[in-house]
C-alpha cells in the first residue's frame, strides 16, 4: 500500500491543528488591531493569509492521497471527512480576518468615528468561540463542541445592535457614512467566524460521536 | 498568545514527528480513544422478516468452543457479511447453517438455528433436504469433473423428478441468474474445468441455485479470483439478492462494504456487533469492531 494509514492520520491531525493555530493568530491579531487601531498589525494580518490558503491547499491535497491509497472507514473515514470540512472552514476564518484588516487600514483614512461597544464585545465573544471550536477539536471534545454552537446565537444578537447603532449613526454623522459601513463590515465579518467556528464545533462532534447536528437547534 | 499555550494546537508545542515505527508503538491517545458512543442502537431495517434466526447458539469442536452465545436475526432477501479476523468462528457459524459440520464427528452445537421455522439443528432434518433450501459456494471454485450442462443440471435431478425439457428451461435459467449463460450457450456440453476462474465460480453459484435454495452461503468466494471475475460475482450477488437470502464470509472488508446490507463482526468465537453495512463502516458501536473494520488489528 505504500503508506501506513496510523502514520498519516497522525500526520494530517498534526497539519490541520497547525494551520488552526495560525488561523487563530490571524484573528486575535485582527481583533488586537481593532481594539487599538494598529495599522501596522492589521497589515501584518492582511500578509498573513496567503500562508493559510497554501495550507489549505497542502492538507487537502494530503487527504486526497490519504482517500485515495488507503481507503480509511469507520472513525479514521470520519477524521478524514471532518479535517476537509474544517479546512476549508479555517481558510475562511483566515478571509475573514484578512477583510477585517482591510476595512481597518481602510478605516484611518476615514472622518473618526467612536466603535460600538457591541463590536468590541462580540469581538470578545467570536474570539473566545473560535478557541473553543478549536480546544475542542485539538482535545476531540463533543461536549465542548455542543457549548460553542449554543454560544452562538448572543453573536447574532450583538451583530443585530452593531447594525442597529448603523441605522442611528449615519444620519447624525453623515460625513462618517464611509466608516460606518467600515464598521458594519467589521461586524459581519465578526458574525461570520462565529458562524464558521460553531461549523468546527459541529464537525468535532460528527468526528467523535459520528452524528450529524448540522442544521439542528443547538441542544 | 495565552490561550494557545494551553493545548497542543501550536506548532511549537507539536510533539517532534514521530517515524513509524515510534507511532505503532504507541499510537497518540486521540487516535485509539476516539468511539466512546453514546447513540441508541441502529436496527438496520425492522420491517424485514427473518430468515435465520439464531438464539443462544453454542459450537463446540470436542472440548473447544468456536462459537459463544451468537444471537443474530439474518434478514431474508439481503446480504448478510461475516468478518472477522482468522479463527473467529465465522466460517464453522456458516458451516452450521448447512450443517456442514456434520461430517466433522467431534463438531456439536446448541441453542437455537432455524430457518424458515425448520430447526437446523435437530436430527430430525433432513440433511440432504436442508442443503437444498441452503447452496453453499466455497472458496475455490469446486465444479464437477462433467460437462457444464451436468453440472447445472446434478441438483434438479438428485431432487426432482424433472422432464428433459424442463430440465434444459432450468439449466438455461440459473446460468443466466449466475451471469453466465451468453458466455456457455454454445458449448453447453464441454467440460466445466475448461471454463476460467471466475467462470467456473458462476458455474458453482447457478449449480447452487438450480435447485431453488432459499438461503446462499458463501464462504470467500472471491478470494481465489483476478479483481476482474470479483467485480462480476459482486454484481451477480447484488443481483441474487432479489430472490435469495445471502450469506457472506469474506476477509475482504472492501468487499463486505459493497455487496452486504448488513455486517456481523466476529471475534474469538463471539459476535461482537452488528448493524447495517453503512454504519458498521461509518461509525460502529464497539471498540473491537473499529479496531478491525479500521485495519488496527486482525
Amino acid at each position: 500500500m505504500g503508506m501506513n494509514l496510523v502514520t498519516e492520520l497522525v500526520e494530517v491531525r498534526r497539519s490541520i491543528l497547525s494551520m488552526a493555530a495560525i488561523v487563530e493568530q490571524q484573528i486575535d491579531r485582527a481583533i488586537t488591531a481593532l481594539r487599538s487601531m494598529d495599522i501596522a498589525l492589521a497589515r501584518l494580518v492582511k500578509a498573513g493569509d496567503d500562508e493559510i490558503n497554501n495550507l489549505e491547499i497542502e492538507i487537502e491535497n494530503e487527504c486526497l492521497r490519504i482517500f485515495a491509497l488507503t481507503h480509511p472507514v469507520a472513525g479514521d473515514l470520519r477524521f478524514m471527512m471532518a479535517v476537509l470540512r474544517i479546512n476549508s472552514n479555517l481558510e475562511r476564518i483566515g478571509d475573514k480576518a484578512k477583510s477585517i484588516a482591510k476595512r481597518i487600514i481602510d478605516l484611518v483614512d476615514c472622518a473618526p468615528v467612536r466603535l460600538p461597544p457591541a463590536l468590541i464585545e462580540m469581538a470578545g465573544k467570536t474570539r473566545t468561540m473560535l478557541g473553543d471550536a478549536l480546544t475542542a477539536l485539538a482535545n476531540e471534545d463533543a461536549d465542548l463542541g455542543r457549548r460553542v454552537r449554543v454560544s452562538d446565537d448572543p453573536v447574532d444578537a450583538l451583530q443585530r445592535e452593531v447594525f442597529n447603532w448603523g441605522h442611528r449613526e449615519i444620519p447624525a454623522h453623515v460625513e462618517a457614512t464611509h466608516a460606518v459601513i467600515d464598521v458594519l463590515s467589521i461586524g459581519r465579518a465578526l458574525e461570520r467566524v462565529a458562524d464558521l467556528s460553531a461549523a468546527i464545533a459541529e464537525d468535532v462532534i460528527f468526528l467523535v460521536e459520528g452524528s450529524i447536528v448540522r442544521h439542528q437547534p443547538p441542544e | 498568545m495565552t490561550t494557545m499555550t494551553q493545548r497542543p494546537v501550536s506548532p511549537a508545542s507539536t510533539p517532534p514527528p514521530t517515524g513509524p515505527v515510534q507511532v505503532t508503538a504507541a499510537p497518540p491517545e486521540v487516535l485509539t480513544k476516539r468511539p466512546a458512543h453514546t447513540q441508541a442502537p441502529r436496527p438496520a431495517e425492522p420491517s424485514v422478516r427473518t430468515a435465520i434466526t439464531v438464539r443462544a447458539f453454542n459450537a463446540w469442536y470436542g472440548s473447544f468452543q468456536a462459537l459463544h452465545k451468537v444471537e443474530l436475526d439474518v434478514p431474508h432477501c439481503r446480504v448478510t457479511s461475516l468478518i472477522g479476523p482468522s479463527g473467529c468462528g465465522k466460517s464453522t457459524f456458516l458451516r452450521w447453517i448447512n450443517r456442514m459440520n456434520d461430517l466433522i464427528p467431534i463438531a456439536r452445537a446448541d441453542g437455537t438455528l432455524d430457518l424458515h421455522g425448520i430447526d437446523l439443528l435437530s436430527r430430525n432434518t433432513d440433511a440432504v433436504d436442508l442443503r437444498r433450501r441452503v447452496g453453499m459456494v466455497f472458496q475455490k471454485p469446486n465444479p464437477f469433473p462433467k460437462s457444464i450442462y451436468d453440472n447445472v443440471a446434478f441438483g434438479p435431478r438428485l431432487h426432482f423428478r424433472i422432464r428433459r425439457r424442463d430440465l434444459e428451461d432450468l439449466v438455461e435459467r440459473s446460468l443466466r441468474a449466475a451471469a453466465l449463460w451468453d458466455e456457455v450457450k454454445d458449448r453447453l456440453k464441454s467440460s466445466a474445468l475448461g471454463l476460467s476462474g471466475g467462470q467456473q465460480q458462476r458455474l458453482c453459484i447457478a449449480r447452487a441455485i438450480a435447485v431453488g435454495p432459499e438461503v446462499v452461503l458463501m464462504d470467500e468466494p472471491c478470494s481465489a479470483l483476478d479483481p476482474k471475475s470479483t467485480a462480476r460475482i459482486e454484481d451477480l450477488i447484488r443481483e441474487l439478492r432479489k430472490d435469495y437470502t445471502i450469506v457472506i464470509v469474506t476477509h475482504n472488508m472492501q468487499q463486505a462494504a459493497r455487496v452486504s446490507d448488513l455486517t456481523s463482526f466476529f471475534f474469538e468465537g463471539r459476535l461482537i456487533e452488528t448493524g447495517a453495512t453503512a454504519d458498521i463502516f461509518t461509525n460502529p458501536r464497539n471498540k473491537q469492531t473499529e479496531d478491525y473494520v479500521t485495519g488496527r488489528f486482525g
